[in-house]
């Protein structure tokens, strides 16, 4: 037997894509959000998460898809990783999966819509083929190195002489 | 040994051996001036309980520099050697090198230095040396026997009263090499022990240049909850080998569990602050009405019947009250006495003056006036600089102030009061002022005035808080002050706050720094810009206007101006600095805010003014990351988020465009 991971699994443009359930915190309707000035394009803005502010981003856009209306079926999922917590806009969500370790297969590197580097790996449950998601890479790697560069400039500031 | 691990009890420890080392500065620098034999006693027991704890938690670096020094206190306690300034200097360097290796200590380092080791010695030696002959004759002849042999028998009931026959041992062994037989003889058979009583006994020989009133001291608090004889080590035999299983292994194991923990507790150093009883038990009060309150109207949802809607408001009012004062009561908690701050300038005073061969009388005022925490850690750097300024720059030597008909003393005076909403933290100096023509030429050169000629005293010291004066071209012999002001300044404004300054020639200088009350929540204005809700702070905001399309001059390059009391100010179209869609694009349309920041001032066009609220300041870098322009996000009524304007970081992107 070996070790087993549960995944929520989310459609978007007609894929199915799995994120680890224990990252995701909470799943809400979707709620118009408020813009960020001199964000990336996907990142639709923040939202009120009882009292935390919570950057948002389209998971869609993230992955150079068109966006589509928003519908009764559009949800935020709420994520956290590494402390931090943002939301994911998804088409809908559709079923919670069991995945053992060795069904998880490498993503072949084409036939995708989205960029592998988000993925890391994929599984087939019948004859649905879900695409794992690496959460940890949503928000990051462009932002983290942004939010370096934000802070360095910040600690100039700081030094008085 | 029971399993509980002390490393928990490390923090506490910390913080409170880091107030008793600020108690100890504070009685040092009174003594320094002439204090009672009351300072010293403080200072020895602020030094005894840091000996004790370092002991007790597993510091024995810490546990043998404090008992070096507190020797040397103990010398001046009871009157055998006069205080002085060599004492001083001696005991304050000790409070440093402490500081120090409290420092390593909550971040795992070995704690020991050069400096600290070096320290030690001096400390014996000036403990050593100075043994009057009388009480030399005592201690002579033991003194140069190479070691001691101590039996110690704890009462029964040592325990009970909380001493550990462990530590005990274990300050000895920063004493010297020590060999630790215990003595099994009077342990019970199994069903007669009793736990909680202490049954053993040791022998120990202590190897080392160690005087019989070190050992004593060790054993002080427990003298009468134990038989405990010292007698010298006839036979000099050769060193033991240095550690034995009595001592060794639970020692050993208390180390590896300080050593996991500590690692822990340095990874969820959130910081802390220490709140007053009554102001928990007040919110617990207020909590208590409120719940009271939720009851009361909880009736409502039952049945509601028109008839008692005046009921109904009446709770509602209360809930009201009761919201805004809890509001009060847990902003409350976060509030500190910036006398915490004030703290170190004695010490930086006393060092200053000595280095710079000037006379300085410091007068603290105002020390309990409360301030937000976060203001409080951020406004410490700003007032050393203006300290330091004060002292360098500011007053006179004692030659030239005597010259001037003044006191060789100078005054430097801090005060911290309420005024408003805002605390107000004034730093005063009775020297020579800001020189005038000098600052007035460096601006010149600089290019950033004119002439000089009509310049009134609070432009002229405008001046010194530009940044083009915190070059290294403004050297100490400019009297008037200018190193690194801007960035005083700077910090000043970041936290919402703002610094002012008033200068008379030959009779001083003032600095006003006004910040406000709390960081958490502000008063600001609701602007909408094209559908969007931006949140302006109150503070920063001089004036709303409406302006006429031929009151704006468009400047190439693609920049506008406008002409606001006689001068012209760059407008900033918030919609383009936002990219907000929809927004109002006819400058007749909608309002230019007038907001000023460091000294500057620019106009911010927006659709219209909403409406006046508190804002709660969220952070946005939490989640997600710092944005140009926006200094933080708010949550409004309806649920929704609204960010909130930095106005000073905007002042600042304009004129990096400007310069651009």
């Amino acid at each position: 037997m070996s070790d087993q991971a549960q995944y929520l699994t989310v459609n978007l443009a007609h894929e199915e894509y799995g994120i680890d359930i224990l990252a995701v915190r909470e799943i809400r309707g979707w709620t118009p959000v408020t813009r960020i000035p001199q964000s990336p394009h996907y990142v639709l803005g923040v939202l009120n998460l009882r009292g935390a502010i919570v950057p948002v981003i389209d998971l869609r856009l993230r992955f150079g898809l068109t966006r589509e209306e928003y519908n009764a079926t559009t949800v935020t999922v709420i994520i956290t990783v590494a402390g931090r917590q943002f939301g994911v806009v998804v088409d809908a969500v559709s079923d919670v999966l069991d995945v053992a370790s060795d069904a998880l297969r490498p993503v072949p590197d084409m036939g995708t819509t989205v960029d592998t580097e988000y993925l890391k790996g994929l599984t087939s449950v019948g004859d649905r083929m879900v695409l794992l998601l690496d959460a940890d890479k949503l928000l990051q790697p462009q932002d983290a190195q942004m939010l370096d560069a934000a802070l360095n400039a910040a600690s100039d500031v700081k030094a008085v002489a | 040994m029971s399993n509980i691990s002390i490393a928990q009890f490390h923090k506490v420890f910390f913080e409170e051996s880091l107030e008793g080392l600020d108690a100890m500065e504070a009685a040092l620098l009174a003594l320094d001036e002439g204090g009672d034999a009351e300072l010293v006693h403080s200072i020895f027991r602020a030094a005894h309980s840091i000996k004790g704890g370092s002991a007790t938690f597993g510091f024995p670096d810490m546990a043998a520099l404090t008992h070096e020094a507190e020797s040397l206190l103990d010398q001046v306690r009871d009157g055998r050697r006069a205080i002085d300034k060599s004492i001083i200097e001696l005991m304050l360097r000790t409070v440093d090198c402490l500081r120090g290796m409290f420092d390593r200590a909550q971040n795992g380092q070995p704690l020991a230095d050069a400096d600290s080791e070096n320290l030690k010695q001096q400390l014996a030696v000036a403990a050593g040396n100075n043994v009057p002959a009388a009480a030399n004759k005592a201690a002579a002849k033991p003194a140069a026997s190479s070691g001691w042999i101590i039996q110690f028998r704890p009462h029964a009931g040592m325990l009970a009263g909380g001493n550990d026959p462990l530590r005990l041992l274990r300050e000895l062994a920063a004493l010297g090499q020590l060999v630790v037989e215990a003595q099994l003889d009077r342990v019970p058979t199994l069903d007669a022990l009793d736990p909680s009583e202490c049954h053993l006994g040791w022998r120990i020989e202590l190897t080392g240049a160690v005087s019989q009133d070190a050992i004593k001291t060790v054993f002080e608090w427990v003298e009468d909850e134990c038989d405990l004889t010292i007698e010298p080590l006839v036979a000099v035999a050769p060193p033991p080998a240095p550690a034995v299983e009595a001592v060794a292994t639970p020692a050993a194991g208390a180390g590896a569990a300080a050593g996991t923990t500590r690692a822990a507790a340095s990874s969820n150093d959130a910081g802390s602050v220490r709140v007053a009883i009554d102001k928990i038990d007040g919110l617990i009060d207020l909590v208590g009405e409120l719940v009271i309150t939720q009851a009361m109207l909880d009736q409502f949802r039952e049945e509601f019947d028109p008839s008692r809607l005046a009921m109904l408001q009446h709770g509602l009012a209360q809930l009201a009250r009761h919201t805004r004062s809890l509001q009060e009561s847990v902003m409350g908690i976060r509030m500190l006495p910036i006398g915490s701050v004030f703290n170190r300038f004695p010490r930086l005073v006393r060092d200053l003056s000595q280095k710079l061969g000037k006379q300085v009388k410091l007068d603290l005022v105002g020390e309990h006036t409360e301030l937000d925490k976060t203001v409080l850690e951020k406004i410490g750097d700003p007032l050393v600089h203006l300290v330091r300024n004060a002292i360098d720059h500011g007053l006179e030597m004692p030659e030239k102030r005597r010259a001037a008909g003044k006191n060789e003393v100078g005054t430097l005076r801090l005060e911290a009061f309420h005024r408003g909403g805002s605390i107000v933290v004034e730093i005063s100096d009775d020297g020579a002022g800001l020189n005038r023509d000098a600052i007035i030429a460096k601006a010149l050169q600089k290019g950033l005035i004119k002439s000089g000629d009509d310049l009134s005293d609070e432009a002229v010291g405008e001046l010194i808080f530009q940044p083009g004066f915190s070059t290294a071209a403004v050297t100490t012999d400019l009297s008037g002050r200018g190193v690194g002001m801007d960035v005083v300044r700077r910090n000043v404004v970041d936290l919402g706050g703002n610094v002012a300054i008033k200068s008379r020639a030959g009779q001083g200088t003032t600095f006003t720094i006004t910040l406000p009350l709390t960081l958490a929540i502000i008063d600001g204005l609701r602007a909408a810009v094209g559908g969007e809700c931006y949140i302006v702070p109150l503070v920063s905001i001089v004036e709303s206007v409406q302006l006429r399309a031929d009151a704006v001059r468009s400047v190439t390059g693609g920049g506008e101006l406008f002409r606001f009391r006689g001068e012209y100010r760059p407008i900033v179209r918030l919609h383009q600095q936002f990219g907000c869609a929809n927004a109002r694009q006819n400058i007749e349309d909608g309002l230019v805010i007038v907001v000023e920041a460091d000294g500057t001032q620019i106009g911010l066009f927006v659709d219209e003014l909403v409406g006046q609220q508190q804002a709660v300041v969220k952070s946005l870098e939490a989640n997600y990351r710092r944005v140009d322009g926006i200094s933080g996000a708010t949550i409004l009524a309806d649920g929704s988020v609204a960010l909130i304007v930095d106005v000073a970081g905007l002042i600042r992107l304009q004129s990096r465009r400007k310069a651009a």
